[in-house]
């Protein structure tokens, strides 16, 4: 049989995607859930940024320590982007238009443009904010044009800032897709984040420790002008420009390869982030650190002899120790991440203590914590491979309550005792208040890792204005982790401790972790 | 060529020649680089060292190699939204001008038993149906090589039948098919010549020296 040749010339991808749109219907939940999620996005950024930003206005006073935590910490956000960005391509089509677009004879550089404009255009919208909020960060050490007495940071500094930032972003983001289909240059563009973001942290904390070096720093903010920033503008705009033109170049002839793969797992990283699917996020990482990896194989240890019912149970937690163990790098980052707290609360409010730096210690704690639930998470998908042991269920998430119990405690009395040392929390015990709010924390850990990946088309919400309930599935994690370490989270708020706080968060956090585990075990 | 992944080699001093028209299954246990080697013929994975020539010439990625080249590997991503029919319909459109021997996509949908499910959303249809539906994507189209990853996973033995008949007319027409498979009465019912990868050698089965 010989199909018939149809007289039009090769497909335009516009005709393509326009035959794509035309037919496929979404449902009014996924417009909803999209836009409930950004607006959601807007307030919580809006909410974080206004104080930084009320800086341009001369607003409030500032330490030349705040100004230099919070430059490290534009610094350092940047870096984390620009990882990120490669984790998920950068360049990257949907998985649908990778699996029935790009294996065709449609026109590369078609296919191909729209990512790559969305990419370029995300990168100028974040480096746009990131520039601002670096002048915001500087601002009342800022040598302003506009006379004694007036304290507006001038528009023109405003919008060099924002062009400045979005140049600079963008031709990162964009060096990222030129060596994407170059592993080598991949893992250097990797190692350069990484030692960016370190280089920061190290400027931050001796900024933190020795005044003379953040009256060092601020002293160069006062010697910037309209001047300085128009050129530092044209540099970034030029290193945008170039990047744009030579990924220009490229795309007629980027690897199919390498887009599919990029393709298939931003697609599931997307969707998972989209509905806070932190078990999936989590699941996808370890996958990727492992595939291609050979590891050395070690006995198991003899656990079971101690305890004939908790014993095998403990041989299945093990499976975490061991994968942590395998993971330095993983320990290392935790370690260094406990300086967030006291960076994140002198950036943005002046004051190693208060809300920001509370909510810092939350999440933190819980992200420390959820490094121990690997093993839960693939349980709560899969459970074949403990029913395939035959470890009792119960006495298996009793073990694995242990090690992200551990984690969470002695994340919180590292980054504790680091506010201590800054003097802002004064006393020497913090830590020990840490290590009783661990436990607790561990709950909200194993709830998260224990939440099945939700389907949001199968749950439309009820009326539209209550949160998808994927959304308030997400916060009530949350907020147990915030009801586990209640009182050490308040103390750190109020930036003084109690006698009787000790007290209050070891009880806590026993009820909190034993409601919690007593609960779990009755839906196992 | 010699064909591997950061941490160990999958396929070593791996030689093969397909002429035109002609139908080979690579069979081999699971893990011996079947799919590995379809993956380099498309021209997605670089080998180590050595050449691969498809066409009579290296896998190019381009326009016109993809023109020629079908591949069915891993189950696609369907787009959320869209039928069955309207798949394969934009198969077709993003391969216009429709030039060569493919089979039309009302008549496929028919052959392949997929006509009561015509307007179904492929995620609601069963993983045979899908298999069925990703098989029909790469015959809507005209191509010269036929790039198939276990074919057969998920078909009852009836289809693939039908299957094996569907690819002898294909080659009959001058196509050619390398195919991974476990099924050798499918391999034997489509006429392909069975080469076999073990130790990440290729044999023909039955012998112990290398394959054509």
């Amino acid at each position: 049989m010989i199909a018939a040749a149809t007289a039009a010339g090769p497909p335009q991808v516009a005709a393509i995607r326009s035959f794509i749109r035309k037919r496929r219907r979404r449902p009014w939940y996924d417009w909803y859930s999209t836009g409930f999620a950004v607006v959601l996005a807007l307030i919580l950024l809006w909410d974080l940024l206004a104080q930084p930003f009320d800086r341009l206005n001369g607003a409030g006073e500032a330490a030349p320590t705040q100004a230099v935590a919070g430059a490290a910490l534009v610094i350092g956000a940047a870096a984390g982007l620009l990882v990120l960005a490669q984790a998920l391509g950068p360049l990257a089509l949907s998985p649908a238009d990778a699996a029935w677009l790009l294996l065709t004879p449609l026109d590369r550089r078609d296919v191909l443009r729209r990512p790559a404009a969305a990419t370029a255009g995300i990168a100028v919208a974040a480096g746009g904010v990131l520039g601002v909020l670096a002048l915001a960060m500087a601002g009342p050490f800022l040598r302003l044009p506009n006379g004694p007495g007036t304290h507006r940071v001038p528009w023109a500094w405003l919008l060099l800032c924002a062009v400045a930032g979005a140049g600079f972003f963008a031709a990162a983001t964009l060096a990222g897709v030129l060596a994407q289909p170059w592993p080598r240059w991949r893992v250097r563009l990797r190692a350069a984040g990484a030692v960016v973001g370190v280089a920061a942290t190290v400027g931050a904390v001796a900024g933190e420790r020795w005044t003379v070096v953040s009256r060092a720093i601020t002293d160069r903010f006062a010697e910037l002008d309209t001047r300085s920033f128009g050129l530092i503008a044209v540099v970034a705009v030029a290193a945008a420009g170039v990047a744009a033109l030579l990924v220009r170049r490229m795309l007629p002839r980027f690897p199919a390869g390498v887009v599919r793969a990029g393709s298939a797992r931003a697609g599931t990283v997307l969707l998972a982030a989209a509905f806070l699917n932190v078990p999936l996020l989590t699941w996808i990482a370890e996958d990727s650190h492992w595939r291609g990896r050979r590891l050395h194989s070690r006995p198991w240890p003899r656990l079971a002899a101690f305890s004939p019912r908790l014993g095998p149970a403990f041989v299945l937690a093990w499976a975490d120790w061991r994968r942590l163990g395998r993971r330095p790098a993983v320990l290392a980052a935790l370690a260094v991440s406990a300086l967030a707290p006291a960076l994140a609360g002198a950036a943005f409010t002046g004051r190693a203590h208060g809300w920001v730096t509370a909510a810092v210690l939350l999440a933190g704690a819980m992200a420390a914590a959820t490094q121990g639930t690997a093993a839960t998470r693939r349980d709560t998908n899969d459970p074949a491979l403990r029913r395939l042991l035959g470890v009792d269920a119960e006495a298996a998430l009793v073990a694995r309550a242990v090690l992200p119990a551990l984690l969470g405690a002695a994340w919180l009395a590292l980054a504790l005792a680091l506010l201590a040392l800054t003097g802002e929390l004064p006393g020497a015990l913090w830590p020990v208040l840490g290590l009783a709010a661990g436990p607790g924390v561990a709950a909200a850990a194993l709830r998260i890792a224990r939440t099945a990946p939700i389907n949001p088309a199968d749950q439309g919400p009820d009326a539209p204005v209550t949160a998808p309930p994927w959304l308030l599935t997400r916060a009530g994690s949350a907020l147990l982790g915030l009801v586990a370490a209640w009182p050490t989270l308040r103390a750190v708020y109020a930036g003084h401790v109690h006698a009787s706080t000790f007290g209050a968060q070891v009880v806590v956090a026993a009820v909190v972790l034993g409601g919690y585990l007593m609960l779990a075990v009755r839906s196992v | 060529m010699r064909v591997g992944h950061s941490s160990f080699v999958v396929l070593e001093d791996v030689d093969l020649t397909v002429a035109g028209g002609e139908i080979v299954a690579v069979t081999g246990v699971n893990g011996a680089g079947k799919s590995t080697l379809l993956s380099c013929l498309a021209g997605l994975h670089r080998p180590m060292a050595g050449t691969v020539a498809v066409l009579g010439g290296p896998p190019r990625d381009d326009a016109a190699f993809w023109r020629a080249v079908a591949l069915v590997a891993d189950e696609p991503t369907w787009y959320p939204g869209l039928s069955l029919h309207e798949h394969l319909e934009l198969v077709r459109l993003t391969h216009e001008p429709v030039q060569g021997w493919c089979l039309p996509t009302d008549e496929l949908i028919e052959v392949f038993g997929l006509a009561g499910r015509a307007d179904a959303v492929p995620t609601d249809l069963s993983s045979g149906q899908r298999q069925r539906l990703s098989l029909a994507a790469a015959l809507t189209r005209p191509s010269r090589l036929l790039l198939l990853d276990e074919p057969e996973q998920s078909l009852d033995p009836g289809f693939r039948k039908e299957l094996a008949g569907v690819l002898r007319e294909y080659a009959g027409h001058g196509g050619t098919v390398v195919m991974a498979t476990h099924d050798l009465d499918f391999a034997a019912a489509a006429g392909a010549r069975l080469m076999l990868i073990a130790d990440g050698r290729m044999t023909v089965p039955g012998t112990t020296g290398p394959g054509p």
